[in-house]
């Protein structure tokens, strides 16, 4: 039998009335803790189907041993959620995540009938929650769908885990993805315990703070009311730059006498990263021979580091094996070699003993990519997730990531521009930020030389691409079947537009990553030409169609990351038959904003046109305040590429 | 007898394997590997080479070799404690060799699952490196997959395919590998299927299209049955047959399907494999019996290719007769007959005339779909008309018939192949959809063959069977009209669209369900077969909790379809939309409004361009997105297949604004007819409004690749007009 469109569940639950009428009756009759509140935030937030009448969470500290043997923190957390439909019929998902860090003790879910709450289910649904992108990790979730009849409709969630080690206890966020009334996050700290609580984006934001003693604890609390919902909006900025949050921060505690170390400084967390880098258990000796073969013949230094660099790029596919400690714990040279395998952490060790068997200062070194706003300066383990090597080379500082495909010796991925690298020294450590680019460094340069011939446009059209647009360009086309790569090619002549065909494709030497990437071929405009009354009307002028996704509406609740600074810079001329002119040219548009600008002018010299145009985006983030600047802009720049070029008769 | 549902099975195994994702036990390391043995030194030339064709040499990976062996063996086994014939038991082996030849299929190979959930389950994969050594893939790291709907089914067995979850299954990162390598496993696994008390097992009928992602050099599929099992197979479009070879074991039969050294296909566009590609099919049948009734099946040892119309209808008619036996949720089907006809009843319908009859029984079935899950089959739809007609003594005819993605009668081979419909005197009544009228014909079932069949004659077995051929529908039958009407914004950069949209035929079919969706149809559905408002009867306190059912129904839906609307012609336009409102003429669904007819009103950008103080609105562009044949389409391997005829029509009235002569309609005038179908373009201008009339005509639904140039013509000619503008001058 086949699927057939669902009617709904409203459509449904009306069907299921007319069949048995007296479950739904009693249904009818299941009462709300406060339906005024639900009412009155089914007005204010007509997006949302369930809002979270109140969400507390408490944590408690206690110590313990974790897998290592170490006596640590070990942490309590109890929480409460109370749920209510603000539309009949709504459901969601409550979702608790664990691992092999994090225990989830008890979870439990009841429902609001009659006056009082009655326990459903005493246990989730239990999944993996490893990403595509991960072959193994030990991350999990246990949920429950929950169901609201009516407007007002309750159920609560409780939920009890323990995180064995508390450096595991890192963030806190006050957002949730409902509409939260009330929403209280409370550490009960015992006086053997030095913590801190990071107050991070707290500025606009009303959140109390409290802090009682009392009987050898020091009670903090923190509660936020009238929370909107947490919403995934494409290339939001990411939340650790916008939302409010709590870094826990456990300093140090006391143990028979004894003052055991936390994480008080950054020297800490080195200490603690440093110890699980040397437990990767590296055997450099089946490295040498491989090296010694990678860099034969290469008599310039920066040869040989390219030849290393390359082939970790080249031979080490990204496979990410994370379960426990495995997951902070590099996998050891030997084991990467062999395979072939291996991800950030395991590359980024191979490539530094394969760079010091070679006889280079390179350093295994920790990082947060640019979705973690932190300073290496806050001690923490929310501050790194991802691994790169560090290179000392020719009084310069390199930084090589593995994981990076096609990135050139001495360029590096937008994600990690401008963050703070924590690099291994033995028992010191260095922090250095990775350099920033600027647009023009990562440039898309289009020349194109059309000429109109009895109503046929021709021509040829030759694409450049710099910095991390080549990286960009090389990750997609060389990982492509060869089968596809040829219409891949044409596709980027063609701009994505289907009104052109491209043809006699030419590139440069895509093998050599380090070369600027040149596509060139003849294209076909002719459909584009419109032909009216003896008149011709052409647009030479390729929009980046990419941009109209970046145009906010009225709900979009914060800015936009665009991931890269860019430099789209055009050249195209158009010349006709000595016997035509061209008429109502497009005027000249300058827009010059911190972030991004734009400029483009026509120039006609006899019977040739040329458009120069250059669009730069300067600066990845587009903040909300900024909107209406960015829709200006944006709306000037298509109108700007709305103009086709008059061809009349002389 | 009754089928069995092979689907049931899983719910047996998911309690006994609930266990976290965790890493391979290195106990049946040395299990497994040994298992697998025997595999590699089995005679085999089509895997001793690792190189490839030179022909193949641009694509990124060569199947080298492709061997799937399944023997089914029902087990007789009787022990002290175990009672005797309770399993079929299936071994299969699969051997597999690829060459891969750039990073893309290096990285679709990255990792490798096999099945370890029996004991003498085996697995192992070997690495042929460019340089001539050969490494054994080390399964040491392997981990548990939690779900095994999440193996690709590539990597899935058989009988895991056919029963789905519940059997374990790993999977390991394949280390060392690069362009070049050439890689290959080999898998053998134990399956059992208790069929104690089930006489006849028919498994999943499998369709094997010859052409793969990557071209193949050896495909071959060998199945080994006892003499307890049946074999039958049907090859198309040109692609080998499955043969009869002697089997090693006495007591077994062996069917084996060759194919050789076959490329991809290349064909995009207006593709149907089934009628146009080389494939086999074949099925596997168990029955513990000599006498099997209701089965589609040849002679123990053979294979059998096709059937005769004989055979065909006497298993159709067995199957039907039982079908009143079959349960329809928590009810046979027999018992949804007698309980509608008994409502029926109520409603008065010993009064009603024949007519009125069958009309109320079609739409009272009708109103039964639209609040399940599924539709019903056709067997269960054509039991249930044919029953309710029969209590008024109303005479029908059963047909059985064959989709026109299968072929004719003659290409039928499994019983889900066979197709039901209903006649009754001249009119056919065919399944039912949320949204069918009576007698509204069926896209598959266009000009199909069939027969009508009768019950056998007890005494002789002799059955009457008439051939039939099911209506066809021409293109002037399957409409899709749109009346447009346009006009420019003061901000001389958005188009005002009106849109009504008149659908007949299969037209009609394709698009009411978006049409109708998030619409209450549902709810006045009870009218068209005379049926009581679901309210009488209720007490005061249900149909108030019933009203406020449907008030939350309509508010919920009512911010839902602007949604879905606008959703819809922003894909259809790819350009940026403000959505105005819809509303419906013509809900289709009664016999008294039997056209779809509907309006959307919406604002549209992106249409105009302006060349000074001159602009180029895109006019012919409001078509929507039309087809586009790239170059790697441009010359046809197969035959083309539109799937059924159909004329489009767009009137389009553009209102020239004031202070605004409009030029360039003469120059839209464009009319290509050939055998594939017409195109024309015509423009007029009248009163200040513009008026551009399109017409595109699939004039059959299917045609010779010979047509191609045709096609392209036509297609052409389409793709090309969306993209013309008219000019608006300014008249000062």
């Amino acid at each position: 039998m086949m699927n057939k469109y669902k009617i709904g569940n409203i459509a449904a639950g009306i069907f299921m009335f007319l069949l048995l009428g007296i479950i739904t009756t009693i249904s009818a009759q299941v009462s709300s803790p406060d339906e005024g509140l639900a009412v009155r935030y089914s007005k204010k937030y007509k997006d949302d189907d369930v809002m979270l009448k109140s969400s507390y969470q408490f944590f408690t500290f206690d110590k313990g041993k974790n897998a290592l043997g170490d006596k640590v923190v070990v942490v309590e957390e109890n929480s409460e959620y109370e749920y209510m439909g603000l539309k009949k019929y709504s459901n969601t998902v409550h979702p608790e995540f664990y691992n092999k860090f994090i225990e989830l003790k008890n979870f439990k879910r009841a429902m609001y009938y009659g006056s009082k709450y009655i326990t459903l289910e005493k246990g989730g649904y239990d999944r993996s929650v490893t990403g595509d992108d991960i072959f193994f990790d030990d991350s999990r979730v246990q949920f429950y769908g929950l169901r609201f009849s009516d407007i007002g409709s309750a159920e609560r969630v409780t939920v009890k885990k323990i995180y064995g080690d508390g450096k595991y206890l890192t963030r806190l966020f006050f957002h949730t993805p409902y509409p939260t009334k009330e929403r209280i996050i409370e550490f009960k700290v015992p006086d053997w315990l030095t913590v801190d609580f990071k107050k991070m984006n707290f500025d606009g934001y009303k959140i109390e703070v409290n802090e009682t003693k009392k009987g050898g604890y020091t009670n903090y609390v923190f509660i936020a009311n009238e929370l909107p919902a947490y919403k995934n909006e494409y290339r939001r900025i990411g939340r650790a730059t916008t939302d409010p949050h709590i870094v826990v921060q456990i300093k140090s505690f006391e143990s028979k006498g004894e003052t055991l170390k936390g994480f008080d400084k950054v020297d800490d967390v080195y200490a603690w990263n440093n110890r699980l880098y040397l437990m990767a258990g590296n055997d450099k000796e089946k490295l040498k021979a491989t090296v010694t073969k990678i860099t034969e013949g290469k008599t310039k230094d920066v040869d040989k580091i390219k030849a290393i660099y390359y082939w970790v790029q080249d031979n080490i596919r990204y496979i990410a094996y994370e379960d426990g400690y495995s997951g902070y714990i590099p996998s050891s040279v030997q084991d990467v070699f062999t395979k072939k395998y291996g991800d950030c952490k395991g590359m980024a060790n191979l490539l530094t003993e394969m760079l010091k068997i070679a006889g280079y200062n390179a350093h295994f070194s920790w990082i947060g990519t640019r979705a973690l706003p932190y300073s290496q300066s806050l001690p923490a383990l929310c501050v790194n997730n991802h691994a790169i090597s560090t290179l000392y080379f020719d009084n310069k500082t390199y930084f090589l990531d593995g994981t990076e495909k096609y990135v050139p010796f001495g360029e590096n991925a937008f994600r990690i521009q401008g963050k703070e690298v924590m690099i291994a020294d033995g028992d010191k450590f260095q922090i250095i930020a990775v350099p920033t680019t600027k647009a023009d460094d990562n440039k898309i340069f289009t020349k194109a030389d059309f000429t109109l011939d009895n109503e046929t446009i021709k021509g040829k059209v030759k694409v450049l691409l710099t910095g991390n647009q080549r990286t960009d360009f090389h990750q997609s086309y060389q990982e492509l079947p060869s089968t596809s790569q040829e219409e891949y090619l044409n596709d980027f002549l063609e701009f994505g537009n289907d009104n052109l065909v491209a043809t006699n494709v030419k590139t440069s030497d895509l093998k050599n990553r380090e070369l600027t990437v040149s596509i060139e071929g003849d294209i076909d405009l002719t459909n584009s030409v419109n032909t009216i009354s003896g008149d011709n009307y052409v647009g030479i002028d390729f929009f980046p169609k990419t941009l109209d996704r970046f145009l906010p509406d009225e709900k979009r609740i914060e800015g936009y990351d665009l991931d890269d600074v860019i430099k789209f810079e055009d050249e195209i001329s158009l010349t006709v038959p000595v016997n035509k002119q061209f008429t109502d040219k497009p005027e000249n548009l300058e827009i010059k904003k911190d972030g991004y600008e734009f400029k483009g002018e026509y120039t006609v010299t006899g019977n040739k046109i040329v458009l120069k145009k250059t669009l730069a985006i300067k600066n990845s983030i587009i903040k909300k305040s900024d909107f209406e600047e960015w829709k200006k802009f944006l709306e000037s720049v298509k109108e700007f590429n709305k103009y086709l070029i008059t061809i009349t008769k002389k | 007898m009754k089928k069995i549902l092979l689907i049931i099975l899983p719910l047996l195994f998911t309690s006994l394997f609930t266990l976290a994702q965790g890493v391979i036990d290195e106990d049946f390391l040395d299990v497994i590997e040994k298992n697998a043995a025997p595999l590699w030194q089995q005679a085999a030339p089509q895997f001793s080479s690792n190189s490839t064709p030179d022909k193949y040499n641009k694509e990124s990976a060569v199947i080298i070799g492709f061997k799937r062996e399944l023997s089914i063996d029902k087990k007789s086994k009787a022990g002290f404690l175990t009672k005797g014939e309770r399993s079929l038991i299936f071994y299969e082996n699969i051997r597999f060799k690829i060459k891969l030849n750039d990073k893309n299929a290096v990285n679709a190979f990255t990792e490798f699952y096999f099945r370890y959930s029996d004991k003498e389950d085996g697995f192992s994969a070997k690495i042929y490196k460019n340089n001539g050594v050969t490494s054994n893939v080390n399964l040491s790291d392997a981990v548990r997959v939690e779900s095994s709907s999440s193996v690709p089914e590539f990597f899935k067995s058989f009988f895991d395919q056919e029963v789905g979850g519940g059997n374990r299954y790993y999977k390991v990162a394949i280390p060392d590998l690069e362009p070049g390598d050439v890689l290959e496993y080999v898998t053998i696994t134990k399956s059992k299927l208790d069929v104690r008390g089930n006489g006849v097992v028919q498994f999943s009928p499998q369709y094997e299209l010859c052409s793969k992602k990557y071209p193949i050099l050896f495909n071959q599929i060998a199945i080994e049955t006892d003499d307890k099992s049946y074999f039958k197979a049907m090859s198309k479009n040109g692609a080998p047959e499955f043969k009869k070879e002697t089997s090693a074991n006495s007591d077994f039969f062996r069917y084996v399907f060759t194919d050789n050294d076959r490329p991809t296909e290349k064909d995009i566009n207006f593709i149907n494999a089934y009628r146009n590609q080389p494939f086999t099919k074949f099925q596997v049948i168990y029955a513990n019996k000599e006498d099997v009734k209701g089965v589609l099946i040849g002679a123990k040892g053979e294979i059998k290719k096709s059937f005769t119309k004989e055979e065909l209808a006497r298993r159709a008619w067995d199957d039907y007769a039982q079908t009143g036996d079959y349960y329809l949720g928590g009810a046979t089907v027999q018992a949804y007959v007698n309980s509608i006809w008994n409502d029926l009843k109520k409603l008065g319908a010993k009064d009603w005339t024949e007519k009125e009859y069958i009309k109320n029984v079609y739409y009272r079935l009708r109103n039964m779909v639209i609040f399940r899950d599924n539709y019903l089959s056709d067997q269960t739809a054509a039991y249930l008309f044919g029953s309710l007609l029969f209590q008024k003594d109303i005479k029908s005819d059963l047909i059985i018939t064959v989709s026109n993605n299968i072929g004719e009668l003659k290409d039928v081979l499994f019983d889900s192949e066979i197709r039901y419909v209903t006649k009754v005197g001249k009119d056919y009544y065919y399944n039912f959809t949320d949204h069918s009228n009576p007698g509204e014909l069926v896209e598959s079932l266009l000009a199909s063959e069939g027969y009508i069949i009768q019950e056998p004659e007890k005494k002789t077995g002799n059955q009457s069977i008439q051939p039939v051929k099911l209506p066809d529908a021409a293109a002037d039958q399957n409409t899709a009209l749109y009346e447009i009407n346009a006009t420019l914004n003061a901000d001389l950069n958005t188009l005002t669209v009106s849109r009504t949209s008149t659908y007949k035929g299969i037209s009609k079919n394709r698009n009411i369900a978006d049409a109708m969706k998030y619409t209450t149809y549902m709810l006045n559905d009870y009218k068209n077969y005379g049926g009581n408002n679901p309210t009488d009867g209720m007490r005061e306190r249900e149909e108030e909790e019933y009203n406020k059912m449907l008030r939350t129904m309509k508010e919920r839906y009512a911010e839902d379809k602007p949604k879905f609307v606008k959703q819809e012609l922003q894909n259809e336009f790819s350009k940026k939309v403000t959505y105005k409102n819809f509303s419906i003429g013509s809900d289709g669904r009664t016999l008294k409004t039997p056209e779809l007819k509907f309006t959307e009103e919406f604002e549209l950008q992106g249409m105009v361009r302006k060349a000074g103080k001159k602009l180029l609105i895109n006019i012919p562009g409001l078509v929507g997105s039309q087809l586009q044949f790239k170059k790697e389409e441009r010359t046809r391997n197969t035959d083309i297949d539109v799937s059924y005829a159909r004329a489009l029509g767009w009137k389009i009235n553009f209102t020239v604004p004031a202070g605004y002569t409009l030029e360039g309609l003469p120059e839209l005038s464009t009319n290509i007819s050939n055998e594939i179908g017409t195109y024309s373009c015509t423009a007029t201008q009248a009163n200040g409004v513009a008026t551009i009339e399109i017409r595109k005509i699939y004039k059959q639904a299917t045609f010779s690749k010979a047509k191609w140039s045709d096609m392209l013509a036509f297609v052409d000619a389409a793709f090309n007009t969306s993209f013309k503008n008219v000019l608006l001058k300014p008249t000062k």
